[in-house]
């Protein structure tokens, strides 16, 4: 069967993308699934530091920033895999958007700031242009991302995503060190708070079908 | 919230598809339209593909007001990245044909004894 394409997508740069792809691209490979991660950001911030840091079961990953030959990678990686997460670049460009007419679903990373906010709105109306013109439903959530602990901002610009209605996952990422960690260690959190909070954000996301089953544990790699 | 939950996908969308899709929406955002061949179709004899060539660097300085001059050094701090990488990227959005590299922060010489 083919694989769910997930995308994570804004328009916002520095919104947490890449990280959340890593996260739960490492979690994902863990518990057995076969997972590709194409990278659609020209920085390559994501084929880098799989090729440069990564430590864990093997991921099949992609660089391809231009929309055309990202469209041939993501049909490609589709038949061999079980999910393919497609990492998009901070600026509305037009891979960003063939990612998102391609994807079964589209996250939204949205950090606790106004600006985040206002172009994670932007973000979900290209999702949706983008489900209309390709005739099929394509859900898209804002995953909060980079919340400080009970700290006012954060509960405020979550109080603003509700506001405004968009619709958002009650799992969020935290702004931790673990996080920032893996950036330079490769290892994806296996323990504490981070892996707490993309546990439960890969639950929320099975709940919604947005993410293949849970493999039989003869499959899951240390 | 209206998102629905997915039916598992029984046929992916086709990259043509896809792609006729994210053009519809390039040309509503204004953005140049997504094109299945990597080179535009052209009567014109094919040019080769835009392949990462050595291409000649030339010099551009922009004066600014201070607003934004500041905004462009913060969000530069902030990501990591260089303001000519931020414009650069901007340009890409607005539909200019940008070389992969101008996207590219060129990582700081780095020196001895600093982290
Ligand atoms: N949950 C988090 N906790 C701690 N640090 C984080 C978290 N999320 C992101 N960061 C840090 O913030 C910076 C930007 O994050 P990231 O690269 O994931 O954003 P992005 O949306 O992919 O950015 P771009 O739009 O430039 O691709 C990185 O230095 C990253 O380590
Ligand atoms: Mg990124």
């Amino acid at each position: 069967m083919a694989a769910t394409v997930l995308t994570v997508a804004s328009t916002k740069g520095g919104a947490g993308k890449t990280t959340i792809v890593m996260a739960l691209a490492g979690t994902l490979a863990a518990e057995g699934l076969r997972v590709a991660v194409v990278d659609a950001d020209p920085n390559r911030a994501y084929a880098s530091w799989a090729e440069q840091a990564y430590e864990g079961p093997a991921i099949a990953v992609r660089a391809e920033a231009d929309e055309a030959r990202l469209a041939t990678a993501i049909d490609e990686l589709s038949p061999q895999s079980d999910l393919v997460l497609v990492d998009t670049a901070g600026f509305g460009n037009r891979a960003a958007l063939l990612a998102m007419a391609a994807a079964d679903a589209v996250l939204v990373p949205c950090t606790p700031s106004r600006a985040d906010v206002e172009q994670a709105a932007k973000t979900l109306e290209l999702v949706d242009s983008a489900a209309r013109a390709a005739r099929r439903a394509i859900p898209a959530r804002v995953v909060p991302s980079r919340l400080k602990q009970a700290t006012a901002v954060s509960r405020h610009a979550v109080a603003e995503l509700d506001a405004a209605a968009l619709p958002r996952t009650a799992a969020g990422i935290g702004d931790r060190v673990a996080f920032a960690e893996m950036t330079f260690s490769g290892r994806v959190p296996s323990g504490g708070d981070a892996a707490q909070e993309v546990a439960e954000l890969v639950a929320e996301l099975r709940k919604l079908g947005w993410l293949p089953p849970k493999p039989k544990a003869a499959r899951a790699r240390a | 919230m209206s998102s629905k939950g997915l039916k598992p996908a029984i046929a992916r969308p086709s990259a043509r598809e896809s792609l006729a899709a994210a053009d519809a929406v390039a040309q509503q955002a204004g953005l140049p339209p997504a094109s299945l061949s990597p080179r535009p179709p052209s009567s014109a004899p094919a040019a080769p593909p835009p392949a990462p060539t050595e291409e000649e660097l030339v010099q551009v300085n922009i004066r600014v007001r201070r607003a934004l001059g500041d905004q462009l050094a913060d969000r530069a701090r902030a990501e990591g990245t260089t303001q000519k990488v931020l414009m650069c990227r901007a340009l890409a959005a607005a539909g200019f044909d940008v070389h992969p590299e101008d996207l590219r922060a060129t990582p700081a010489p780095r020196r001895r004894g600093s982290s």
